[in-house]
């Protein structure tokens, strides 16, 4: 099945260049708009879309539109899997990304130079997964492990791999696949994870990764 | 003007050291005589001792006190002159002498009414009390003529010898010329008096307050001539009770021309609570009102120069022309008061101020060092702000500048290069397809570099305006900051975020900066930031366990950070001392005022 999705970028550009990779990529692209706002009608006309790509940094105010939209479109009811691309990465958009709920990702507008990352992340949040950029994600780890106070610092390596795969939003399949590990062992570690750093585990991603973020995110 | 500056300073107290040997040697040889035989006659001497010795002390005191010498050589004269009678009997056997001395009697009473003239000032300065003088020492001098000319030996004081410049012996003459005397003196004694009460009565309460003591002796002093000489001329007795009022009142004079000198230096002093105000800075009603308490003038008014208008305002800051209040008010006069080429006030006081030169004069001075004062405050408060302002605005226009660089490089060359990469992966993709591997693995390559590229542009955008910090507020910023060090850094922050933008951005600088330089040079193991909220003050602390010698003034980024702290009016210090580490520790207000223009 095809994946439906639109593109909101100011930069025509990059429109044009994500447009190319996700038709490459085997998705289907209804439209490519300039604007959160105009984006925003498109999905109000169009009931089945799987997945929209937005810029974060957009007119008018070129700050937050991206994730602005992104509430807008979680508060109108929409599950509609939502990308959202940044120039930079920082902690608070993270964050603030993951809050919206299931099916939405964050990733580096640079991302999108590699089209299996971009489709792959599309196809993630159109399926409702979580996906965070691993650069925010390294800098939190990094961050937490400098810090002598923080309990990422009781991690072991191992486990602070698979932690950084938790909060970039992958599910404990696809941490199994990158590692190479047994399914069985990555459950083990997350479970040690989530024990020495007090997150109560939940049966969603996103739920879990925003946790994790949170966790990284604030307690210094 | 100091009041001693006397060429000749021991002139005048040779000149009193006289009059005192004098006043008491004549009474010692009255005495050895056999003079006072009785307790009246004795009682009298002592007194007239007594008042020479009062007139040589106030000289002396007036020489001190004023910055004229004739009161003082006035009251020595006085002093010398005033027992000219009694040294006639003793000086009656040398013929060339006692006539002189015959001629000096009464001079005394001259010498006091000018005395009297020239209160308070030392100076006499109307027209019509030098006439009065002038008549005074006609008169006098006639009076002495007459008496070395027409005497002859015959004396009632003394057993005199034959006057060596008698050119005639006419008694009848003389005994006219003296009651002449007498009732012209008696006038002028009358007339002095009446003169100085009406000056009194016209004259404002504080300069009535300086010279009441005067007009009283004064009063005294002609009554007693009045019943004296009168007495005299009807051939009355005088009361022999009543032998000490003239010499009383006569020694009163002097004495209250010193005590009201000392008044005016008093009043004088009072001036130096003008000085306090002054340091105080200018309250222009303050200043009236202090004025008003230290002149002891309840009418005066102050008038201010104001350059803008080119005119005078007075104390309620309203314009108004001194010369108009000067003609509503009678009895006042004008004071301008300027500082070299500019005007600075003009004050309307009660015209018996004027004769108080010196006490005008400290009041001027004070009130141009307290506007002196004020302008050079107020210039100086007005450099600052604009000093201030100009580094905020120069702050503004620098971070503005950054966040312009920052769009401009996020909406330009960032998008250009991600969709060359795009595109480059895409050709990639496409010559992989064809068959082309070559090609597509160079490209690949190619791709990899402009990745590293892109990534250090991101680096450099971070640098210039930090995306975090606006996003994410200043916690999370230096959390990310901390992240980044390849040192370890320990982070607290005490701090939720509502501090101006330019206070977090300042901060965000100072930690980022302190990260770089503990990173690059400091060969630290670990690094601290702390951050927090103390009431409307965010505290920070950025340090480190290295090497130190971090010098701020050279070169380095932190310099520049310091200016920027400091000219949003916050602190900062540095320390880094060889070998234990560098700490760089302050504070800023949450709020930063904007500037104004």
């Amino acid at each position: 099945m095809t994946i439906r999705t639109a593109i909101a970028d100011d930069a025509m550009l990059l429109r044009q260049g994500i447009e190319a990779v996700l038709v490459a990529g085997g998705c289907e692209v209804v439209a490519a708009v300039g604007s959160a706002d105009e984006l925003l009608a498109v999905l109000a006309s169009d009931a089945h879309l799987d997945a929209v790509v937005l810029d974060i940094r957009m007119p008018p105010g070129y700050s937050d539109e991206g994730i602005v939209a992104l509430e807008k479109i979680r508060a109108s009811g929409s599950q509609v899997g939502v990308l959202l691309l940044s120039m930079y990465t920082t902690s608070a958009y993270a964050i603030r990304v993951m809050s919206a709920g299931a099916g939405t990702g964050y990733l580096l507008k640079e991302r999108v130079a590699d089209p299996d990352v971009l489709v792959q992340a599309v196809k993630t949040v159109a399926a409702g997964g979580s996906v965070v950029d691993s650069e925010v994600v390294g800098l939190l780890v990094a961050g937490q492990a400098n810090s002598r106070s923080s309990s990422v610092g009781g991690l072991t390596e191992r486990e602070r791999e698979v932690l950084t795969l938790m909060a970039e939003g992958k599910s404990n399949l696809g941490i199994a696949q990158t590692l190479f590990l047994s399914l069985k062992t990555v459950e083990t570690h997350i479970g040690n994870i989530l024990g020495k750093l007090g997150i109560d585990t939940s049966p969603e991603d996103h739920r879990r990764v925003l946790a994790v973020l949170r966790m990284l995110g604030e307690h210094g | 003007m100091p009041p001693s500056t006397v060429s000749r300073p021991w002139l005048g107290w040779a000149v009193v050291a006289l009059s005192i040997v004098s006043n008491i040697l004549v009474k010692v040889i009255n005495f050895s005589d056999g003079e006072y035989d009785t307790p009246e006659l004795s009682v009298r001497a002592i007194m007239n001792v007594a008042l020479g010795l009062v007139y040589a002390v106030c000289a002396l005191i007036a020489w001190q006190l004023l910055p004229t010498r004739l009161v003082g050589w006035l009251m020595a004269a006085v002093s010398v002159s005033w027992q000219a009678g009694s040294w006639l009997r003793t000086v009656g056997e040398v013929d060339w002498l006692w006539p002189i001395v015959a001629g000096l009697t009464n001079l005394w009473a001259i010498l006091v009414g000018i005395l009297v003239f020239c209160y308070p000032t030392g100076r006499v300065v109307r027209v019509f009390d030098r006439v009065i003088i002038g008549v005074a020492l006609t008169l006098f001098a006639v009076r002495f003529a007459l008496t070395i000319l027409v005497t002859g030996r015959e004396r009632d004081e003394c057993t005199c010898s034959v006057n060596a410049f008698a050119v005639a012996e006419a008694p009848d003459l003389l005994q006219a010329v003296e009651y002449l005397w007498q009732l012209v003196g008696l006038g002028l004694i009358v007339l002095v008096a009446v003169r100085v009460i009406v000056r009194w009565f016209a004259s404002s309460p504080p300069a009535r307050r300086v010279a009441f003591v005067m007009p009283i002796a004064l009063i005294l002093w002609t009554a007693a001539s009045l019943y004296e000489i009168g007495g005299r001329l009807v051939g009355a007795d005088v009361l022999p009770g009543l032998f000490f009022v003239t010499p009383l009142t006569i020694s009163s004079i002097p004495v209250a021309f010193v005590a009201g000198i000392f008044h005016v230096r008093g009043l004088r002093s009072r001036v130096s609570d003008l000085v306090i105000i002054a340091r105080d800075g200018v309250d222009r009603v303050v200043w009236q009102s202090s004025l008003r308490r230290t002149l002891d003038d309840p009418l005066l008014r102050v008038f201010w120069w104001d350059d803008e208008t080119g005119g005078y305002l007075n104390s309620e800051n309203e314009p108004e022309n001194p010369a108009a209040s000067a003609e509503g008010r009678p009895g006042g006069s004008l004071l301008s008061i300027d500082a070299g080429d500019r005007p600075l006030a003009v004050i309307n006081h009660d015209s018996g101020l004027t004769e108080n030169t010196r006490l005008l004069d400290a009041v001027a001075a004070a009130l141009r060092l307290s506007v002196d004062n004020d302008q050079l405050r107020s210039r100086l408060e007005h450099t600052l702000i604009d000093v201030r302002e100009s580094r905020l605005r120069i702050l503004e226009a620098g971070d503005s500048a950054r966040r312009r660089i920052e769009r401009d490089l996020h909406d330009g060359s960032q998008q250009q290069l991600v969709s060359v990469a795009i595109n480059l992966r895409m050709i990639g993709a496409e010559a992989t397809r064809s068959g082309d591997a070559r090609v597509g693995e160079q490209l690949q390559l190619v791709s990899a570099q402009l990745a590293e590229a892109l990534t250090d542009l991101r680096r450099l955008a971070r640098g210039i305006h930090p995306a975090a910090l606006t996003e994410g507020g200043l916690a999370m910023a230096v959390r990310e900051l901390a992240a980044r060090c390849p040192v370890p850094v320990d982070v607290a922050v005490d701090y939720h975020g509502e501090a101006s933008a330019l206070t977090e951005s300042t901060i965000y600088f100072v930690v980022a900066e302190c990260l770089t330089n503990t990173a690059k040079h400091a060969e630290a193991s670990r690094a601290s930031v702390h951050i927090r909220q103390l009431d409307d003050v965010l505290e920070f602390a950025v340090a480190d366990d290295g090497r130190g010698r971090v010098d701020p003034n050279a070169g380095s980024g932190i310099r520049g950070l310091i200016d920027r702290v400091e000219a949003l009016g916050g602190q900062i210090v540095v320390s880094s001392a060889p070998g234990e580490g560098t700490s760089v520790v302050g504070s800023m207000p949450m709020a930063v005022a904007q500037p104004s223009r």
